[in-house]
C-alpha cells in the first residue's frame, strides 16, 4: 500500500512539474508578429515562433465558439494586457476577448486567436485547414485574411 | 490417526459474501471498459489524438481499462481468484490514476495539457472510475470475507463443538 501512494504521489509531482505547452493559465503580456512559413508566406505568430490560428466559426470578434474540448486541442492565445505588435502587424486591428474565469483572448482583425496542440514546435502548421469541432482553422497574414498555401487549393483532412 | 484438513464452509454468510463479490467484481469490470470506450471516444472523437503525450495516454487508457475488464469478467477457473484480486487491485490504480490526472489536468497542466470544463464525456468517465474504484474495493473486501480462513479449517475427524 505505501508503493502504490508513493507512484501516485510520484505520478502527481510528474505531471504538475511539467512545462505548460499553452498561456491559458498564466497569460502574461503577449507578443505577436509575423513569421514566414513556406508557401503560406508571413503569417501571424507570437514571440516564441508559435503559430497562431483563426477559427471560421468564429464570425464575431466578440465571440469565441470554440469552448471545452474545443478549447483544449485549440487553446486559445490569452493575454494579461494589450499585446505588443511588431510591424508589419496593424496595432489597431487588436483587440481583446473577454473568455470566462478572467482569461482576455487576443483577437486579430475581428479573428479571436488559438494556438494548436498538434504543433510541437514553433514553426509548425500543422493545424492549417483543419476541418475540425464544425469549420476551418486557418493561419493569418499580417493584413487579417486567412493564409491559404499558393498553388493547394485542396482541404486537408481532420487527422 | 491420520489428520486431513477440509474446508467446511460457512453456508449462509460464505455464498452471500461471494455473490457481493461476484456483483461487485462484474460492476468494477463493466466501469473500467465504459473508462476506456470514452477516452477513446475523446481520442478520435474530438481529435485528442494530435495532442503529444495526452493523445498516446488515452489511448493507452482504452486499452488497460478494456483489458483489465475483460480479465475481470472471464471465467477463470481455478486460478481465478489470485487473477481476479490481482486485476483488482491493477483496476483501482488505473481508475484512482485517472481520477488524478483529470484533476490535475483541470486546475493545473498534465505533460503541457490543459483539460477545459466538465463536459458530458468527462463527467461519464469520472463516474466510471468512481465507481470502478468502489466497485472493485467492495470486492476485495467481499471475497475476502468469502474465502476459507484458517479459523473455518478443522481435521476431519474432529467433530464440531
Amino acid at each position: 500500500m505505501t508503493r502504490l501512494f508513493a507512484a501516485l504521489a510520484a505520478m502527481a509531482v510528474l505531471a504538475t512539474g511539467c512545462q505548460a505547452a499553452t498561456n491559458e493559465l498564466h497569460p502574461s503580456r503577449e507578443e505577436l508578429k509575423a513569421g514566414a512559413r513556406g508557401s503560406l508566406g508571413q503569417v501571424l505568430v507570437d514571440d516564441e515562433g508559435h503559430t497562431v490560428y483563426l477559427f471560421e466559426k468564429d464570425d464575431e470578434p466578440d465571440e469565441s465558439y470554440c469552448h471545452d474540448a474545443c478549447a483544449s486541442v485549440w487553446p486559445p492565445l490569452t493575454t494579461s494586457r494589450a499585446p505588443v505588435v511588431e510591424a508589419p502587424l496593424d496595432s489597431s486591428k487588436v483587440t481583446l476577448l473577454e473568455r470566462g474565469g478572467g482569461l482576455k483572448q487576443v483577437v486579430y482583425a475581428g479573428h479571436p486567436l488559438y494556438y494548436y496542440q498538434g504543433d510541437t514546435s514553433p514553426k509548425d502548421t500543422n493545424g492549417q485547414e483543419k476541418d475540425q469541432f464544425g469549420a476551418h482553422w486557418y493561419t493569418l497574414h499580417p493584413s487579417g485574411q486567412k493564409a491559404e498555401a499558393e498553388g493547394e487549393g485542396g482541404e486537408s483532412d481532420d487527422s | 490417526m491420520k489428520v486431513v484438513r477440509a474446508m467446511i464452509p460457512e453456508p449462509e454468510t460464505t455464498s452471500s459474501h461471494s455473490g457481493a463479490a461476484t456483483f461487485a467484481r462484474y460492476v468494477g469490470a463493466l466501469a473500467l471498459i465504459v473508462t476506456g470506450v470514452m477516452h477513446l471516444q475523446q481520442y478520435y472523437g474530438v481529435y485528442y489524438r494530435v495532442i503529444p503525450t495526452i493523445g498516446p495516454l488515452f489511448l493507452v487508457n482504452f486499452v488497460v481499462g478494456v483489458a483489465l475488464g475483460l480479465v475481470l469478467l472471464a471465467p477463470l477457473g481455478q486460478r481465478a481468484p489470485e487473477v481476479h484480486h490481482l486485476a483488482a487491485i491493477g483496476g483501482i490504480v488505473f481508475a484512482a490514476g485517472t481520477i488524478i490526472a483529470l484533476a490535475v489536468s483541470e486546475n493545473r497542466t498534465l505533460f503541457g495539457f490543459h483539460e477545459h470544463g466538465y463536459r458530458a464525456a468527462i463527467v461519464i468517465s469520472l463516474a466510471a472510475e468512481a465507481v470502478a474504484v468502489v466497485s472493485l474495493a467492495a470486492y476485495l473486501v467481499a471475497s475476502r470475507r468469502a474465502a476459507p480462513t484458517p479459523a473455518r479449517l478443522r481435521p476431519s475427524g474432529a467433530s464440531p463443538a
